[in-house]
């Protein structure tokens, strides 16, 4: 069996030996039995014709016959290539430009808005949040820590819901090297609500939510920062004034909850407080600084939990307002009467701005790609077609010694589709190369860090369909062609010749509208990234430069904080001369919270 | 178009499915090459069943990839090379079914071939 597909040549001639062996043994018995040598021979060779058959049909025993056709059909197909290496060229190059601009989109589609979050059941997580007219431009809702506390203990629709916030940069000193993080501040039971499972250690849990809570590193961050070392756990690293413990490092394929906002280290929301001089503090019910995650319990729609929560809601508004001093009252009523309790599905993660400014560009893009693709399919089937009529004397040929339409049918499709497919191939190292380029174009830095482009299966799988399409679809037309060749008049000069051109032309106005519809297309999206990349900032920003300085996150008081400002902006001061002309300076000192 | 009866052929023609049995048969008695089996067949047969190579070989080919068969390139008695068939341990169980079935399908056929219209009720 090995042998049959392997070793096709051994195969044959093992064949071949054989019934040469039973034509030899015919011939001796027939010249034993008295025939004349030559009359055994006679009959010998009128038997030639049927051993050519019971070798095709001993082939045909092979384990999937099909297989020999295919391979046949390939090789067909390569000799038919090599004939003709610059339309073979042409056509992969086209196929593998537009398969890759599409297999990079795709993955950019995919990851950005569709693909749901690496947790257990993500479809049944809800982002508690509002509908706020008020501010528009913002994504999620922000509740307090006491108005959190009223949610998760009271209500029957959750089996759990967990509090986030990102902070601003952490500072995290390890090993003498101080570095600005980015952190997430989270209630105990995030990662048991999510069903996370750490990639090393252990993540914390509610026991740990406390002043001196230990830091969870993202793998992004353990890799950059410690170099993947797995000594990691069980070391110290200094968080602005805080030392702490490393106690474990989440899945790679974890970011975080909220897309474009990859947190590198999580802790505890205990230690906000702490770490951010009371301005984290749980207890203080005017800041409303937290987002909310739950997931529903099995059975629970969405509309239910927005039905049992919304009283929670109200709850905590009247509380609010009626904190408020009183001169104030009206004004934050009115505040309020433009916001709408809402729970929205979380199952690709919360709420994200980053998601919400690529969802047009996006699904634009992915259009823009979509018909580039059909386009150069087009173009390949009036190219395709325009050589199955150079090779109408080929089919009529071998429709005239015996190949069915079906076959040759097969035959085409197999060109085609080995076309398409190294296309494919080479498609998806063009999305390789120009994903992270895209990507960057698109939403800079920050989409680097928050996706990543790697192809996995739903995108190889996406892939492998438009190789297929594209090859399908470049064939329908060659096909209609081969299917009315004519057996007849091989050799004449028929009308086919007429009926491909006709064909051919009839694709023109589809050519023509689609490259319109491109060009319309691409120059609206470049309008739009041009917006993107060019703000116009008011003034000169050629050789200027900004930086923050923070003297509270390493524990200056305002006091020393002061002094240190004072200090900074003093002319007399050595370092000034890298600050020759500065403009008016304006420094915040703040806690950096 | 007169109705004449058939009468049956002096070679008699193989039913499908036999020639695969008879196959297993011939080479359950001793490892042999094909061209042997016609051999064998046209004489254990009294010279009624002629297989043709055309049908031979495809058979030999799909009993080889069923298992039942293990090929071997030996020397014949006239030091030439050949390729000799011999029966696996599934080819011995096959060719048990099948002349257990064909036993089974005979004495049914000739129930019904013997059968008098006096019998039926």
């Amino acid at each position: 069996m090995w042998n049959a597909w392997f070793r096709r040549r051994r195969w044959e001639q093992s064949l071949d030996a054989e019934l040469r062996f039973h034509l030899e043994q015919m011939i001796e018995d027939s010249i034993a039995a008295g025939l004349s040598p030559d009359e055994a021979r006679r009959r010998a060779r009128r038997d030639l014709g049927s051993f050519e058959l019971a070798k095709d049909e001993c082939r045909d025993q092979r384990p999937f016959p099909w297989l020999a056709d295919a391979a046949a059909d390939a090789r067909f197909a390569l000799r038919t290539f090599a004939r003709a290496p610059g339309f073979t060229a042409v056509a992969v190059v086209t196929l593998a430009l537009g398969i890759g601009a599409n297999t990079a989109m795709f993955t950019l589609f995919h990851r950005v808005l569709v693909q749901m979050l690496p947790v257990t059941q993500p479809e049944r997580l809800v982002e508690l949040g509002c509908v706020n007219a008020n501010e528009p431009d913002k994504v999620g809702c922000r509740a307090s820590y006491p108005a959190f506390q009223m949610y998760r203990d009271n209500n029957q629709v959750l089996s759990g819901l967990f509090a986030f916030a990102p902070t601003s940069d952490l500072n995290v000193i390890h090993l003498g090297g101080a570095e600005l993080t980015k952190g997430l501040l989270a209630t105990g039971d995030m990662y048991t609500v999510l069903g996370v499972t750490p990639a090393l250690g252990r993540l914390f849990n509610p026991a740990d939510d406390a002043p001196s809570a230990p830091p969870v590193l993202s793998h992004a961050y353990w890799q950059r920062r410690f170099g993947g070392d797995p000594r990691v756990i069980g070391q110290s690293v200094r968080i602005n004034t805080q030392v702490a413990t490393v106690i474990g490092v989440t899945p790679a394929a974890f970011r975080g909850v909220t897309l474009g906002e990859p947190a590198e280290i999580t802790l505890a929301m205990g230690s906000g407080a702490s770490l951010f001089h009371g301005a984290r503090s749980l207890e203080n019910g005017a800041n409303q600084w937290l987002r909310m995650i739950g997931r529903r319990k099995p059975g629970v729609s969405i509309q239910q939990v927005e039905a049992a929560l919304t009283p929670i809601f109200q709850r905590t508004v009247d509380h609010l307002i009626s904190s408020i001093p009183t001169g104030m009252e009206s004004r934050a009523r009115a505040y309020f009467s433009r916001v709408q309790f809402q729970v929205q599905p979380a199952a690709a993660g919360g709420a994200s701005s980053f998601r919400r400014d690529l969802d047009r560009p996006l699904r634009t893009l992915m259009a823009a790609v979509g018909a580039v693709l059909l386009m150069a399919c087009v173009n390949l089937a009036s190219l395709l077609l325009s050589r199955a009529a150079g090779r109408r004397r080929e089919f009529g040929i071998r429709l005239a010694i015996g190949a069915g339409a079906g076959r040759l049918i097969r035959q085409f499709l197999t060109e085609t589709l080995l076309i398409s497919v190294t296309g494919a191939v080479l498609g998806v190292a063009i999305a390789q190369v120009s994903g992270p380029v895209l990507l960057k174009m698109a939403s800079g830095e920050i989409g680097l860090q928050a996706i990543d482009l790697t192809p996995d299966l739903t995108v190889l799988f996406f892939t492998s369909a438009m190789a297929l399409l594209a090859g399908v679809l470049m064939s329908i037309g060659p096909i209609l062609h081969i299917r009315n060749a004519d057996p007849q008049n091989p050799m004449r000069d028929g009308n086919q010749k007429r009926a491909a051109s006709k064909l051919a032309r009839s694709l023109i106005p589809a050519q023509v509208a689609l490259a319109t519809l491109v060009l319309i297309g691409a120059g609206l999206l470049l309008r739009t990234f041009e917006n993107f990349a060019r703000v116009d900032l008011g003034f000169r920003s050629e050789n200027r430069i900004t930086f923050t300085v923070s003297p509270g996150l390493v524990g200056y008081d305002t006091t020393r904080a002061k002094s240190f400002f004072s200090d900074l902006t003093d002319a007399s001061m050595p370092y000034r001369a890298c600050f020759p002309r500065p403009s008016r300076t304006k420094l915040w000192a703040g806690s950096g919270a | 178009m007169s109705k004449q009866p058939v009468s049956g052929s002096t070679e008699a023609e193989l039913l499908q499915g036999t020639l695969d049995m008879l196959i297993l048969k011939i080479v359950a008695l001793e490892p042999v090459h094909g061209y042997a089996i016609v051999q064998r067949l046209q004489q254990i047969s009294n010279d009624a069943l002629h297989v043709r190579q055309g049908s031979l070989y495809p058979a030999l080919y799909r009993l080889e990839n069923k298992g039942w068969l293990k090929p071997e390139w030996k020397a014949t008695e006239g030091g030439r090379q050949a390729k000799f068939y011999s029966l696996t341990k599934a080819g011995r169980k096959q060719l048990e079914l099948e002349t257990e079935g064909w036993g089974r399908l005979c004495s049914a056929i000739s129930l019904v071939l013997q059968a008098k219209a006096g019998e039926l009720k």
